[in-house]
């Protein structure tokens, strides 16, 4: 796995990138929060949280087994 | 990762220091289930020196309270850093769970 990440004027974007199993994030739906413990199903939280504290990302599944995963958050600071 | 034990009367305390994540979650969630194993399922989670969670250890957490509960007892935790509370509240889980200001507060709930 690689991590590399880019501090721009108000723009933190870190590049993740992986050779594990492809998938699509559009297909995980949000969690129900409100469910009862043992209604909750396991999975999904590392998305919801992903979604709830990124200002933009991006999957792309590698065609060469490189998946990459893109995010992007905005710091405030800078001119921008 | 280290986690430490101490039994407090009939309450036990795990206090979980440094990060609970998909490479150490599967300890927590074990620690947790020998004590409820052995009957101990009044269990605190001390997590003063928990500086990150992710997605694996939020469902170390549920599947220790789900199994707490089914036993009669219940998972609280204690002194949670503001960094963790925020992944807490993004997850719903402070809605599940009990949270209280320090350990002390935490024992006195069991016994109200």
């Amino acid at each position: 796995m690689r991590v590399s990440v880019v501090a721009e004027e108000g723009t933190l974007t870190v590049v993740i990138t992986d050779r594990g199993r492809a998938f699509d994030p559009e297909e995980i739906g949000p969690p129900d929060l409100r469910a009862a413990p043992e209604d909750r199903r396991p999975g999904g939280l590392g998305w919801h949280l992903i979604r709830s504290t990124v200002d933009a990302y991006r999957y792309e599944p590698g065609t060469r087994g490189d998946n990459r995963l893109t995010l992007v958050k905005r710091t405030g600071e800078g001119k921008s | 990762m280290e986690i430490r034990f101490e039994r407090r009367e009939s309450v036990t305390i795990v206090s979980i220091e440094g990060s609970v994540d998909g490479a150490t979650a599967p300890e927590a969630t074990a620690s947790f289930r020998g004590e409820a194993q052995e009957g101990r399922v009044r269990l605190i989670g001390d997590l003063a020196g928990c500086d990150y969670m992710s997605s694996a250890g939020l469902r170390a957490l549920l599947e220790t309270v789900k199994d707490a509960r089914r036993r009669g007892g219940d998972l609280r935790l204690a002194a949670v850093r503001p960094e963790v509370l925020r992944v807490l509240e993004l997850s719903g889980f402070t809605g599940i769970l009990k949270v209280y200001p320090d350990v002390a507060s935490a024992a006195e709930s069991f016994s109200a």
